[in-house]
């Protein structure tokens, strides 16, 4: 089966909400596909935000250790074992820390 | 666990992180997705306390492949693009050899995987997001009911049987889109929206 959902906001009255909204909604759709889940929240930052998840027995502390010297700008947000990482750092060719992408 | 996303490899400073999996990236959007029912999924990421402009969320029910993380939708292959999917491609392996000669690599065996490196190849070659999905129509076999979002905002489409069920329900404030009405009965003024269901074969979106 599977259930799909989204919500688009065409102007900003609900902005706030659009999590609450999308909860409810994947709520609703939990008996179509009780095996997993996910979502996709845009967000627009001025920054490039990196989301990653964090294998057992890694922590925050360790990731930001490594990444302290390579990124500028940096702020970090821990959700159960996801990491967004919100950096002023961009994967482009013109920053020494990232290759222009080869793919996609 | 395997990487989540492929182009980690062409992002040097995470590619060198055997601890972690990039699961999406790009100016805008977030992405987030485990194993679990979802109401404890979306409970554990605190869904609710999210804002933004657009969102696309997936249920899954595992057929074509196993019930992992990296099993799991929304599937992104590319900066601020994401797919969902509901249904399942009958020439996935196909189409993955022949992305693979395009210099595409696939991690999961999974049918949406392929589907998503699909899009973003297209996108890549500066076809638009309307006019890769009509290809998908040719290119794409099986039945499904597709939600692909980017940065501006998100698509629709239905193979031209329109197998998998959707329903969409527009207000002067959002468009909404789900496998089953009763997913948005609780969405604001709902009673007002106009609702509609998706013609097979058609491409809809909004923003993009």
């Amino acid at each position: 089966m599977c259930g799909i959902v989204g919500i688009y906001l065409k102007n900003k009255k609900y902005n706030k909400q659009l999590g609450k909204l999308l909860t409810g909604m994947m709520n609703n759709m939990a008996s179509r596909g009780p095996d997993s889940a996910g979502f996709a929240i845009y967000n627009k930052s001025s920054k490039f935000k990196y989301t990653v998840c964090l294998q057992k027995n890694f922590e925050l502390k360790n990731l930001k250790k490594i990444l302290k010297s390579k990124l500028t700008n940096t702020k970090y947000k821990l959700i159960a074992d996801h990491v967004v990482i919100e950096t002023s750092s961009k994967p482009e060719k013109n920053n020494s820390n990232f290759k222009k992408y080869s793919r996609y | 666990m395997k990487h989540l996303l492929n182009q980690k490899k062409t992002i040097p400073i995470l590619k060198n992180i055997q601890d972690i999996d990039l699961v999406g990236y790009g100016k805008s959007i977030e992405i987030f997705k485990q194993v679990g029912n979802p109401k404890d999924v979306v409970k554990k990421f605190s869904l609710d306390k999210f804002s933004g402009s657009h969102a696309i969320g997936h249920t899954r029910m595992a057929t074509e492949s196993a019930i992992t993380t990296d099993g799991s939708h929304p599937y992104s292959t590319g900066e601020d693009e994401c797919l969902v999917h509901n249904g399942s491609l009958s020439n996935h392996n196909n189409l993955r050899r022949s992305l693979i000669k395009d210099g595409i690599e696939f991690k999961s065996q999974n049918d949406t995987e392929v589907a998503a490196g699909y899009i973003s190849n297209s996108l890549k070659n500066k076809t638009s997001l309307k006019e890769t999905l009509t290809n998908g129509l040719k290119d794409l076999d099986g039945f499904y009911t597709f939600i692909t979002g980017t940065q501006k905002g998100f698509a629709v489409l239905r193979d031209e049987i329109a197998c998998k069920p959707a329903v969409i329900a527009e207000t002067k404030d959002y468009v909404a889109i789900a496998s089953e009405f009763q997913a948005m009965a609780h969405l604001p003024d709902v009673n007002k929206a106009d609702i509609y269901e998706p013609k097979p074969g058609i491409v809809y979106s909004w923003g993009s």
